[in-house]
């Protein structure tokens, strides 16, 4: 469903993915991990559509994508939650749910800690409520393929726990995801396949102890 | 006495608070800052260089209050820092930069050169900054932070860019500048380099101070492999 | 009591008007992250076309009105976004003020094409109506102005807090790059607030008409009181920039109900909206230092200390050539080109180099002007004087405006030049009442005004290309590319910005005074608000980075109305094309001489 084929990218002069090849089936989840500055997100911007590659194919179901616009990708199917707190803090809950096309009632059911704060700006929620909220895109548009990253980024154990539920149930229902995180063991936990990247290239090493805390432990 | 020490240092956006309640310290030497991301390192260099207010809380530099100085005065005080995102100065030739810095603490120019050499970049020296390679623009904003010849350095993941000899030869340069009486706190994510050349380690997450210890005592603490590996 | 009450309706009347105009403003910028210089503009062509259907056709009143608001306007704005705006999505703000100060001065251009110069009475809306409220009447064109203020302000909020649209466009002011991830389309969002911003300009014009008058400037300069009220709202908050549109109504209404009317004050109320500018820019938080991301821009080679003083002597061999053989007029023009390529190099400084972009600079040439004029010395110290003053007043306004940066410094330089229009360089405290001043020359014959302005060219151009190769040149540089980091290297980045702009105003004041005594008569007229934006133009199509982009500029800032007295239809075509060369060039501001420059490498290549 995803298919990239030697793809380079960066930003200006500086090259950050160094031929990267990567295959997510569909309906399968992929958990992408690895170390910082090892050019995740810098993959998640070439498959949203937010970075041009400046060589190699990027395929998503089938289709060269390597020219789309990010909207268009984005009605065509594919659910990008990008890094940090993506929502729009100075809209309300409801607003930003509606933003998102879909009933929310689907998101008031599976958070009712959304539900009562819908008038609240979402700006004003704790970072976890915030997470959740930028979540629901995966559950309200009913994306074909749902691509994440970091959703665990700063965010308590508990509330970690509570969003990798939906993910699983998200998985058995057939999603193909790709999923990139530093925690490890619960993205690993859910994948079908686990990736680690490394100096903007996929490493053979897959043991991440090893990646993280280096060879001598 | 403590060459710095942050204390109660709480930074929130909005609602969500980035750094809370962290207090510690650091000696001549090498201190090291991990944590996952998201964990508030980088807010927390913010907060001791004086680019962003601390929401409550006190910066101390050698038992004096900094906490209301501006970045400039911190600076002439001997707090210098890099940054995690490069901010180099893209127009300016990578000399010029060093220059930059030396003038500001009003140090002959012709040190640049010395400095250049000393981070391993002085092939560089006369080319626009905003082309290096990423690794030799993390050295750059080294051997910039070192023009002001800072009893405090704050280094925000100098190694990622670097290749192996880059790293090593960074690791060597950490040794001298830690025997130069210096303190260097260094964020940084290749655990090599932090367990093999910290004194001293501050396990940062979710904001809040998680251990600290010696790079062994870390090293076998549950809590921070659980930190990272969820 | 009733009149306290008249004067507050006057005030909503104005202020309404205002909030209209200013709402377009904070649509579009909000939106599409341009902010549109020409806000003005628009309004004021689409003014004059409303006269032109309604006065000059005949047509109907709200058939005029319908067609110029509902159709022309926002087809206007669709071709702005489309054909100029969205190829500087993501420009740094001096290459989008540039671009927008393109249209600006194309659009003044086209319409003194198009309707040359002459009264034009607008009639008022519904002028056979109105009510008394007390001794005052407020007419039926008041009320529609209330009325259409109502509407909008209505209109506007449906549309933003009831519609997806609107919802998407209030999305896109946070976060555009996350709302294209959502699956909205950013270029169209921005084109609709495009249209709807122009329809908005040209509503306001065209209710202010009998206010103000139909004119060029005055209207196109309303974008300052709009900027004023946009301002309250920080440029993002609707309803703040409504409550700051009506206020500033009122203040402008009490002001002449209740200050004297002698000719300061008048001028004082002028004054107001640039006034309370800068009331708001200080009320202004600090903005935060930005972090993260390398930004350079590629400069022209910058000559070393030898290679530049072999340039200047062959740049004085070729003036002094040319002075022995070319008449005394031209001579003469060739000075001033010279004294305008004076203007420029302080540009260089200030915007070249510093990476501010000053809508003001103009301003700095009358006040040099008229120090040297006013104390009526042959003497070179006089032109000192000039300098030193214009210094003072640059670092006035520095340190006014230390908590902004970007668009909002650049906008304060162009209401501190209002500022200084209409309180001093416009008003008898400059000029006197005549509005004109004798000044003595230093030298009688036009040959040597030609060697002393070429001389002065020739030794600022040397010191700015010694600034830029010295300390102060490499701080300016590293400020401009990172404020954080200089910061953090023990730099005082507010001081830095203070020198930059007080050493440019000083350049800019020496020139003023080379202009007075080449002129020897110097009148308000020559220090018109206006002419600081095709400075602007000039300095960026010739280039603004480098010496030699000064000297053409300047030449080219003289050949203008020679050119137009020569062919006076051509004036407006020369301005249009002024405006889209800008508005094309912008993207490169080492400009024209840098295309010389390469042409040149290639050919020796």
């Amino acid at each position: 469903m995803i298919d990239l084929m030697d793809v380079h990218a960066g930003y200006g002069r500086i090259e950050v993915l160094r031929g990267v090849t990567l295959n997510v089936p569909r309906g399968t989840v992929t958990a992408l991990l690895g170390p910082n500055g090892a050019g995740k997100s810098t993959l998640v911007k070439v498959l949203s559509g937010q970075l041009r590659s400046s060589s190699g194919h990027v395929h998503l179901g089938g289709v060269h994508v390597n020219d789309a616009a990010p909207d268009e990708l984005a009605r065509a199917g594919l659910c990008t939650i990008p890094e940090g707190r993506a929502i729009f803090p100075n809209l309300t809950v409801a607003e930003n749910l509606r933003l998102m096309r879909g009933d929310p009632a689907v998101v008031y059911e599976r958070f009712p800690k959304l539900k009562a704060r819908q008038k609240q700006l979402a700006g004003s929620m704790s970072g976890g409520e915030q997470q959740m909220l930028a979540f629901s895109r995966a559950l309200i548009t009913d994306p074909a393929v749902l691509v994440i990253d970091e959703l665990s980024m700063g965010l308590a154990p508990v509330i970690v726990a509570e969003l990798y539920e939906v993910v699983k149930e998200l998985a058995s229902s057939g999603v193909t995801m790709l999923i990139v995180e530093q925690f490890a063991e619960t993205a690993s936990a859910v994948a079908d396949q686990v990736v680690v990247m490394a100096h903007g290239e996929i490493s053979a090493d897959s043991d991440l102890a090893t990646v993280y805390f280096g060879g001598t432990s | 006495m403590s060459r710095l020490r942050v204390e109660g240092v709480t930074v929130r956006f909005g609602e969500v608070t980035a750094v809370d309640d962290v207090t510690l310290s650091a000696d001549p030497g090498v201190t090291g800052l991990i944590g996952p991301n998201g964990a508030g390192k980088t807010t927390l260099f913010d907060v001791i260089s004086g680019l962003r207010k601390p929401s409550s809380g006190r910066v101390l530099l050698d038992d004096a209050d900094i906490t209301s100085k501006g970045p400039h005065q911190r600076s002439r005080l001997g707090v210098a820092r890099t940054f995690q995102r490069l901010e180099v100065f893209g127009s300016l030739t990578v000399r010029e930069n060093v220059v930059v810095a030396l003038e500001s603490r009003r140090r002959p120019a012709k040190l640049a050169a010395e400095l250049l050499a000393r981070v391993g970049i002085a092939e560089f020296a006369d080319a626009q900054a905003d082309t290096v390679p990423t690794g030799a623009a993390r050295l750059l904003e080294l051997a910039r932070a070192l023009a002001t010849d800072p009893h405090l350095l704050l280094l925000d993941e100098p190694s990622s860019g670097l290749d192996r000899a880059e790293t090593d030869a960074f690791g060597e340069l950490l040794r001298q500048l830690s025997a130069e009486g210096r303190a260097v706190v260094l964020v940084e994510h290749d655990m090599d380099l932090v367990m093999g050349y910290c004194d001293h380690v501050h396990v940062l997450n979710l904001g809040q101070l998680l251990t600290s210890g010696t790079p062994s005592e870390i090293r076998s603490h549950e809590g921070v492999r659980e930190a990272y590996l969820g | 009591m009733t009149a306290l009450l008249a004067y507050t309706v006057f005030g909503l009347v104005t202020g309404g008007a205002y909030a209209v105009v200013a709402g377009g403003l904070v649509l579009t910028y909000s939106t599409s992250k341009v902010f549109n210089v020409g806000h003005g503009a628009i309004g004021m062509v689409m003014a004059f076309l409303y006269w032109e259907l309604a006065e000059n056709r005949g047509l109907p009143q709200w058939l005029a009105l319908l067609i110029v608001v509902g159709g022309c306007a926002p087809l206007f704005g669709l071709v702005i976004e489309r054909f100029v705006m969205r190829r500087l999505a993501g420009a740094p703000v001096g290459i989008t003020l540039v671009a927008g100060v393109g249209v600006l001065v194309g659009l003044i251009g086209a319409a003194q094409v198009i309707w040359p110069p002459q009264a034009r009475p607008v009639r008022p809306f519904l002028d056979q109506y109105g009510i008394h409220i007390g001794q005052s009447f407020v007419s039926g064109h008041d009320l529609v102005t209330l009325a259409c203020a109502v509407l909008v302000a209505g209109g506007l909020y449906l549309l933003l807090n009831r519609t997806r649209t609107g919802l998407a466009m209030r999305a896109c002011v946070d976060a555009p790059e996350l709302a294209a991830l959502y699956g909205t389309r950013p270029h169209r969002l921005s084109a609709l607030s495009w249209a709807i911003g122009s329809a908005l300009a040209a509503l306001g014009g065209i209710l202010l008409t009998p206010v103000v008058q139909l004119d060029y400037v005055t209207m196109t300069l309303l974008v300052i009181t709009a900027y004023t009220a946009a301002l309250v709202g920080r440029l993002r908050s609707l309803p703040w920039t409504f409550v700051g549109a009506l206020g500033l109504g009122l203040v402008q209404s009490y002001a002449v109900a209740y200050l004297p009317s002698s000719p300061f004050w008048i001028a004082f109320r002028a004054a107001i909206p640039a006034l309370l500018l800068f009331v708001v820019l200080l009320a202004m938080p600090q903005s935060p230092l930005r972090i993260g991301g390398v930004r350079g821009s590629r400069g022209v080679a910058v000559p070393g200390g030898l290679a530049t003083g072999v340039g200047m002597a062959l740049f004085m061999g070729v003036v002094v050539a040319l002075a022995l053989l070319v008449d005394g007029v031209v001579a003469g023009q060739l000075a001033l080109g010279l004294v305008f390529g004076i203007v420029l190099l302080s540009m260089v400084l200030l915007t070249g180099y510093g990476g501010v972009v000053s809508l003001g600079q103009f301003t700095f040439v009358g006040v040099g002007a008229v120090t040297v004029a006013r104390l009526e010395s042959s003497s070179p110290l006089a032109l000192v004087a000039g300098a030193v003053v214009a210094a003072a007043i640059g670092a006035l306004i520095a340190l006014t405006a230390l908590r902004v940066s970007g668009l909002y410094l650049a906008l304060a330089t162009l209401g501190f030049a209002q500022l200084m229009d209409k309180l001093v360089l416009q008003s008898p405290i400059a000029f006197g009442v005549r509005g004109s001043l004798q000044v003595p020359r230093l030298f009688e014959s036009a040959t040597a005004q030609l060697l002393l302005a070429a001389g002065v060219f020739a030794l600022v151009g040397a010191g700015v290309l010694a600034v830029r190769r010295g300390r102060l040149g490499r701080r300016m540089i590293a400020v401009k590319d990172s404020s954080a980091a200089c910061a953090t290297l023990g730099v005082n980045v507010r001081w830095i910005r203070v020198w930059v702009f007080s050493l440019s105003a000083a350049i800019a004041g020496l020139a003023g005074g080379l202009f007075a005594q080449l002129r020897e008569t110097v009148a308000a007229s020559d220090f018109q608000l206006f002419n600081n934006l095709p400075l602007l133009l000039f300095a960026v199509i010739a280039g603004v980075t480098s010496v030699s982009g000064a000297a053409l500029g300047g030449m080219l800032l003289m050949l203008l109305p020679v050119l137009q007295s020569g062919f006076p239809a051509f004036a407006g075509v020369a301005v249009v094309l002024l405006g889209v060369a800008a508005a094309g060039l912008s993207r490169d501001p080492n400009g024209l001489v840098s295309w010389f420059f390469r042409a040149w490498s290639w050919r020796r290549a």
